[in-house]
């Protein structure tokens, strides 16, 4: 029960955080709800058993699961890899604002970070 | 054979590795169209083998079934392999040609898609795919911010946080479902969520998370905004990948998982009813060309999964008319978002407001778009005919009102996709020609080349829509035969099938 | 300009997109119902669908099948309300392909009526629907064709008239009535088609078919006007041609129809509109009219005979019908209907020969008084708007509601389009909370000793952390929070009995930690605020609602079961079969090296994300407050740091060494030791005194591309025993190796390149981007058919990008606090 309620204090967390403006904010949120995915996959292995899982040290009815623990190795080095995207995304272009105000009617071609054209006049070069 | 299996993902990954170290352009450009070339001919050759040999499956690392993670092919999944890889072969090609690869980065990403969805396509262990869904979304973080229009960069930002939302969420059902009944292995869970019980609300967040990245109404809203602001060399890759990966794993989780439970007919009919009609008529309110078609996207996809809710009669043709509608969706929604990256390329802009005339500077552009525009509707002789036909006919077979409800749907929908083309046909090749480029800008004949192969293939499909649809039956039936699926998945004597005798009601 | 692209008023181009527009509506909805038809017959041959039983089994799907067969056939054939596209198609187009329209495209649907008629002759509303429809659109099409000056129009309009005829007389359903059908659709072929060539020989020959424009032309083109003379009697049903006998056997179809009495007077209506425009057509083009045609002449022989040849049959033909009585009970018979045939112009004194002779008559007095009444008729808008009108206004309504289900997803803010996920989970939260148990299962009682308090002490670290990361407005508190989150998820791993997870935890946050800090570096010191205050109370809303969901969730559906039986077997079985007593480190890298694979290669191309995309944006200007003045003596500064990681990284490399090998065996692997080397890369970038790159430019890259393609060879090396990744097991040097070792390698490696690519991506001077001219995009103005990129223009609120240093070498800030009182003032400038 206080894994659970750790859990739910990390999804609510989350989910205000990824509401809020910035895109640094939101990633904080994401993170949390990686954390929150982590305990619920540790929660799985049942947290009734808690010894390390090194057989030639602990008894064998006392030893946690294994297998979400590898789940969850697995999901924090994932989640590392896209948390420093995302940041590497935050720090890019002119601010870190999500509330972006859709422009009326635009010229693409304006604007440095539009790529189109690239091909033109020169037959695909 | 079934070593060759876990090869479809090394494969192509250690040739990303190469890609990456490689400073010649032009091994790369050949690295990245040769592989999925390649891939074709080895899904052709997976085709030809399990429609003889059944399902196969290898545990990588020769571990005891249910232990190892398992890479489990039938003829379904080599169809789709194929697909894909045709599409991925196009949409890099394009990619060459228009300049994409100029950028060292480019081949290594898109290899390592292909990796991640070789292998989402061939596992049958679920942790498995949620792994090889983040090989796949990764390299996408980049591809989808590194080139585009202005927005690309707000668009590769929502697209990062939905996807890795949509993947958290996934990694919570899986784990969800590992803590109710002990396993993540498919063959092992077949039937765990038919009738009623914790696995389904299990699944229940498994189908959430993978129906946001089919674009599955109501979690589709970020594909229009984030798909259209990248390059359309990499929106054509994504659509035929990204969305087919969601759509495959869906119908292979309904038929093993669900075993093709009817308690969720109504449920599925409503959400892809709304679907049909948003995708269908949201596009009419875009303001460009690959805006308009990635509402095209989305209004395929309830076209497919609809399907799942009329398998009681006859699930064979039912799915096969879905398998049959994914296969010309990818073909054709491919050739129309290369077109309009053609156009894009050479005049700067896919702004319907700033395009008009093309249809007298760039007669073959403006057939090509046509063709593509009457194919995605359902207008012979392009593959969409078929594709709509067979589908009412199997949505018929079920002679109730839910039947007539979504057969009415689909044709007001049909109305609607062809409304938005119309409106796109009329803005951009229509009109007075456009002043602000010199007369010998055109579209040059290489560009368009993928788009016009891919058109051909649409056009085959129609033609040879006979064999075609005797292959989609073929696959269906690998699909069905989940007993064959699992004695070569699990082996002899598995570890770890759950028993749900006390967690399951009403089998 | 539009912003969501509304539809421009383009009237010409639905006229030509009405077309397929509607036979495209037909062709749905024939779909739909041949589907339904074929499917509930069991076959898709067309005799056995129309010879099956179900259509008087189950009377539910004829009515339907028989509307939208309906209602296809009057799409293709041009009826009511589907009638517009047809006189606009067959104006624009040339001669012969008019004709097509005429005679080829439209009959399609007739045929379709006559097909099905076999099963719904006698369905009342197949009867219904045909006759009104076929009768309306007769009467109101002739109506439209007196009024046009158009002779090709009106011929077109007159096309639509008397295909309105037909789908009446095929609505009766007796098989006289189907005969008569037939017999009309074939007597129509001949004259209209012969109508249509005409009217293009008198265009091509007096360079108009506009009555208005034509003149005295019967004694200039005689050949030609006897043809046309012919033709339009036939089409007025003027005897004795085979136009009047077919006419004469509609109307005696009608008599046996329902409201016969009633349908037989429209039908006069409509015969006398027909004689009318058909005499228009004599008059309008050879007789009546202002110009002056002296100088036109008659068309060659090879231009009028084919046309005329059509027409000219009607008057032979009408005599010799009675040859065609058996082919046409052929036909009626093919369709069902057993009809025995006696066509003859004179069938005596009957109702049909009385309402034509009256028509004649009415039609005649017409014509003498036509120039009071055709100019009268001419120009007026009969209806309040067009069919193109009404089609622009449902496009303008499908625009409109398209807009309206679009405006979910029209924004490019990420937390919008998050929120559907948020609230589907939290719907499937609520309806297994109103299922009676999960879902209608009770669940297993709850393990015991699941519930340990020491979770207490990582609860309240986690909680206090998540209140705060909520409330602060402040980054770099955000950034502290975060890492206290993380030492509470540490200390609960451990707390749950899984060391190696916490240790990867532990260096995980430390290492994102550090780039974490990198970007924060150059934003501002708060986040941008939220001004809508229903927006905070909504978000909280319905983070307290997943809060919830999720308790519920993890409460209900786990924990209530034993260990599995997966985690029994790796317990027993993993020791003997790896070596290693390390399960979760085996299972990581033999059991299911498959997911590490494919985590490494996240990993890897993690780093290539960061350089493709840090490499193909512009480089934005710093905002105001966001560009910290640098220390003047950062060299000085890092002397500590750079001391003491002389002797700190060492350790570190070698502790990362030790752990590499001992994962097997102990906590440990390729991951941490990976994670540790990072630490020490972090430290070494840390202390230097300026911002720079670590190793070299290219190093992250080489570093991910060796270490996968280390990884994935150990996998082929594994191809050798059997499978790809299986684990090969030696010994080397009294040591047991696998070649798993080969793949921690790959690992180890794979993690590095994506640290150092962070690091020299995101840790530069400036902000990450490159030069605008740099980009591998950029257009430059070389008179190209582009304009050129432009360049990024700095605005009121940026700063320079190389501001003063803070307490320069030059000139040093004094430590005595007299000297710093004269420095006070000059500080405020250069301090941020």
């Amino acid at each position: 029960m206080i894994l659970a309620l750790t859990i739910a204090i990390l999804v609510t967390g989350s989910v205000y955080l990824i509401q809020q403006r910035g895109m640094v904010r939101i990633v904080f949120g994401m993170s949390l709800l990686g954390h929150a995915g982590n305990l619920t996959l540790l929660a799985s292995g049942v947290g009734a058993w808690r010894g390390e899982p090194f057989p030639d040290r602990t008894p064998l009815d006392v030893a946690a699961d294994p297998l979400p623990q590898a789940f969850v190795l697995t999901a924090i080095v994932i989640a590392m890899a896209t948390t420093t995207i995302l940041l590497t995304l935050a720090a890019l272009g002119r601010d870190d604002d999500t509330d972006v105000p859709e422009p009326a009617d635009d010229n693409i071609a304006a604007d440095p970070v539009a790529t189109l054209g690239r091909a033109a006049g020169n037959g695909g070069k | 054979m079934d070593w060759t299996l876990p090869l479809f993902a090394a494969v192509p990954l250690f040739t990303a590795a190469i890609a990456v170290l490689l400073p010649w352009r032009w091994a790369r450009d050949v690295l990245h169209i040769g592989i999925p070339v390649a891939g074709i001919a080895a899904g052709v050759w997976l085709f030809a083998h399990t429609a003889v040999n059944g399902p196969i499956a290898h545990n990588v690392g020769l571990y005891v079934g249910g232990v190892a993670i398992p890479f489990a092919a039938d003829t379904f999944a080599a169809i789709m392999i194929i697909t894909t890889m045709i599409v991925a072969a196009t949409a890099n090609w394009f990619a060459t040609i228009s300049g994409e690869t100029v950028s060292r980065y480019y081949a290594s990403l898109t290899l390592i898609l292909i990796t991640g969805v070789n292998g989402a396509l061939l596992t049958a262990d679920l942790f498995n795919f949620f792994v090889f869904i983040e090989v796949m979304l990764l390299p996408s973080y980049g591809l989808i911010a590194m080139s585009g229009t202005w927005a690309r960069l707000a668009g590769g930002r929502a697209f990062v946080l939905v996807n890795l939302a949509a993947s958290t969420l996934l990694l919570i059902g899986v784990g969800v479902l590992y803590g109710v009944t002990g396993s993540v292995n498919i063959a092992a869970l077949q039937g765990v969520a038919a009738g009623n019980g914790p696995a389904v609300v299990a699944m229940g967040l498994v189908i959430i998370a993978v129906g946001a990245k089919a674009g599955v109404f109501p979690v589709h809203t970020w594909l229009p905004r984030t798909y259209p602001e990248s390059s359309a060399a990499v929106m054509g890759l994504f659509s035929g990948l990204h969305t087919k990966v969601a759509v495959y794993m869906l119908y292979r989780i309904y038929v093993n998982i669900f075993d093709l439970e009817d308690r969720w007919n109504w449920l599925i009919i409503a959400i892809m009813v709304v679907s049909m009609l948003i995708g269908a008529f949201a596009g009419l309110a875009e303001n460009s060309i690959r805006r308009v078609l990635g509402y095209q996207m989305i209004n395929g996809m309830p076209f497919i999964l609809v399907m799942l809710a009329f398998t009681s009669d006859d699930p064979q043709r039912a799915l096969a008319a879905g398998l049959l509608y994914t296969l010309h969706h990818m073909i054709t929604v491919g050739a129309l978002i290369l077109t309009s990256g053609a156009i894009e390329e050479t005049y700067a802009t896919g702004l319907l407001s700033k395009l008009s005339g093309l249809a007298r500077r760039d007669p073959l552009v403006a057939a090509l778009f046509a063709a593509g525009a009457f194919s995605i509707v359902g207008f012979p002789p392009f593959s969409g005919m078929w594709g709509k036909i067979l589908l009412v006919f199997e949505i018929a077979r079920a002679v109730d009102w839910w039947a007539w409800l979504v057969i009415a749907v689909i044709v007001i929908a049909s109305i609607g996709a062809l409304l938005s083309m119309l409106r796109v046909w009329r803005e951009v090749f229509w009109g007075k020609p456009m002043q602000r480029y010199p007369k010998e800008l055109r579209v040059s004949g290489r560009l368009i080349a993928p788009s016009a192969v891919l058109m051909v293939g649409s056009l085959a499909m129609f033609i040879f829509a006979g064999p075609l649809i005797d292959a989609t039956l073929t696959a269906t039936e690998g699909l069905l035969d989940v007993d064959g699926y699992a004695h070569a998945v699990l082996g002899e004597d598995p570890i770890g099938v759950p028993d749900m005798t006390d967690l399951q009601g009403g089998r | 300009m539009n912003d969501q692209g509304t539809v421009r008023g383009n009237t010409e181009a639905p006229a030509q997109a009405s077309p397929s527009f509607l036979t495209f509506i037909g062709g749905l909805t024939l779909l739909a119902a041949v589907s339904i038809a074929a499917t509930a017959a069991g076959t898709t041959n067309l005799q056995g669908i129309l010879a099956s039983d179900f259509w008087s089994q189950r009377p539910e799907l004829t009515v339907p099948v028989a509307v939208l067969v309906a209602v296809s056939a009057f799409t293709k054939s041009a009826q009511l309300p589907f009638h517009f596209w047809l006189p606009e198609a067959m104006a624009a187009a040339t001669p012969v392909s008019a004709f097509l329209h005429a005679a080829a495209v439209v009959k399609a649907g007739i045929y379709l009526l006559l097909r099905f008629s076999t099963v719904f002759h006698d369905v009342a509303v197949w009867n219904g629907l045909l006759i009104i429809a076929g009768m309306t659109t007769a009467v109101i099409s002739a109506a439209f064709a007196v009024q046009k000056t158009d002779l090709k129009q009106l011929t077109a309009y007159s096309t639509v008239s008397h295909l309105g005829w037909i789908v009446a007389t095929i609505g009766v359903g007796t098989p006289f009535a189907l005969a008569a059908a037939v017999v009309h659709t074939a007597a129509h072929a001949l004259f209209k088609s012969s109508l249509f060539m005409l009217i293009g020989v008198i265009d091509h020959e007096a360079g108009s078919r506009d009555i208005r424009r034509l003149g005295r032309l019967w004694d200039r083109m005689p050949f030609t006007f006897g043809s046309v003379v012919i033709g339009a009697a036939s089409m007025a049903a003027v005897p004795p041609l085979l136009g009047f006998l077919s006419k004469e056997g509609m109307l005696t179809a009608f008599q046996d129809a329902p409201y016969s009495g009633l349908l037989l007077f429209v039908a006069a209506i409509g015969a006398v509109l027909t004689f009318t425009y058909s005499a228009k057509i004599v008059f309008g083009a050879f007789i009546d009219g202002p110009r002056d045609m002296s100088k036109v002449h008659e068309a060659p022989v090879s231009l009028w005979l084919p046309a005329a040849l059509p027409g000219l049959m009607s008057l032979p033909l009408a005599f010799l019908v009675g040859l065609a009585d058996a082919p046409l009970e052929a036909v009626t018979a093919s369709i069902g209907a057993e009809h025995e045939s006696h066509l003859a112009l004179w069938h005596g004194v009957n109702t049909p020969l009385l309402i034509s002779v009256a028509v004649l008559i009415i039609g005649v007095i017409g014509v003498v008084f036509r120039k009071r009444i055709w100019p009268a008729l001419e120009g007026r808008k009969m209806f309040p708007s067009s069919g193109n009108e009404i089609l622009e206004s449902g496009v303008r309504v499908s625009t409109l509601f398209g807009r309206a289900v679009g405006a979910m997803a029209n924004t490019h803010n990420p937390s919008r389009h998050l929120l559907p996920l948020v609230l589907c989970v939290i719907v499937l939260g609520g309806a297994t909370f109103l299922s009676p148990g999960v879902d209608g299962i009770t669940p297993a009682p709850r393990t015991a000793g699941l519930d340990n308090p020491w979770d207490l002490i990582p609860l309240v670290i986690i909680a206090v952390s998540v209140v705060g990361l909520a409330i602060t407005n402040s980054r770099l508190s955000a950034a502290v929070l975060i890492g206290t989150v993380g030492v509470g998820m540490s200390l609960q791993m451990m707390l749950l009995g899984a060391p190696d997870v916490a240790l990867t935890q532990l260096t995980v946050e430390a290492l994102t930690v550090i780039v974490i800090m990198m970007v924060l570096r150059y934003q501002p010191n708060l986040f941008p605020k939220v001004k809508s205050g229903r927006r905070q109370i909504g978000a909280l809303i319905i983070a307290l609602l997943a809060g919830a969901v999720a308790f519920t969730g993890v409460h209900a559906l786990l924990g209530r079961r034993e260990r599995s039986e997966l985690a029994m077997w790796y317990l027993t079985e993993a020791p003997e079969i790896t070596g290693g007593q390390n399960v979760v480190a085996t299972i990581l890298v033999e059991f299911r090296a498959l997911d590490t694979l494919g985590e490494l290669s996240v990993l890897g191309m993690a780093a290539i994300v960061i350089a493709a995309v840090a490499h193909s944006m512009p480089r934005h200007p710093f905002k105001e407050g966001t560009r910290p003045a640098p220390f003047g003596q950062s060299q000085l500064n890092s002397i500590p740091m750079r001391k003491v990681i002389v002797l700190v990284i060492p350790v570190l490399a070698i502790l990362s060494v030790l752990v590499f090998m001992r994962g097997h065996q102990d906590p440990g692997g390729g991951f941490v030791a990976a994670l540790i080397m990072g630490a020490a890369i972090g430290l070494a970038y840390l202390s230097k005194g300026q911002d720079g790159i670590v190793f070299r430019e290219s190093t992250p890259v080489w570093l991910t591309g060796i270490g996968i393609m280390t990884a994935v060879g150990a996998g082929f090396i594994g191809l050798l025993e059997g499978s790809f990744l299986y684990a090969i097991h030696g010994y080397i040097l009294g040591e047991h190796m696998t070649t798993s070792l080969i793949f921690d390698l790959g690992i180890y490696l794979a993690v590095l390149g994506m640290l150092t690519m962070a690091i020299n991506a995101l840790g530069g001077y400036l902000r990450p981007g490159v030069d605008v001219n740099d980009l591998n995009y950029a257009r430059i103005d070389d008179g190209g058919p582009l304009p050129a990129t432009p360049t990024i223009e700095p605005g009121d609120d940026h700063v320079e990008a190389f501001p003063e240093p803070i307490n320069p070498a030059d000139a040093p800030r004094s430590v005595l606090v007299a000297d710093a009182e004269t420095t006070t003032a000059t500080d405020k400038e250069t301090d941020r």
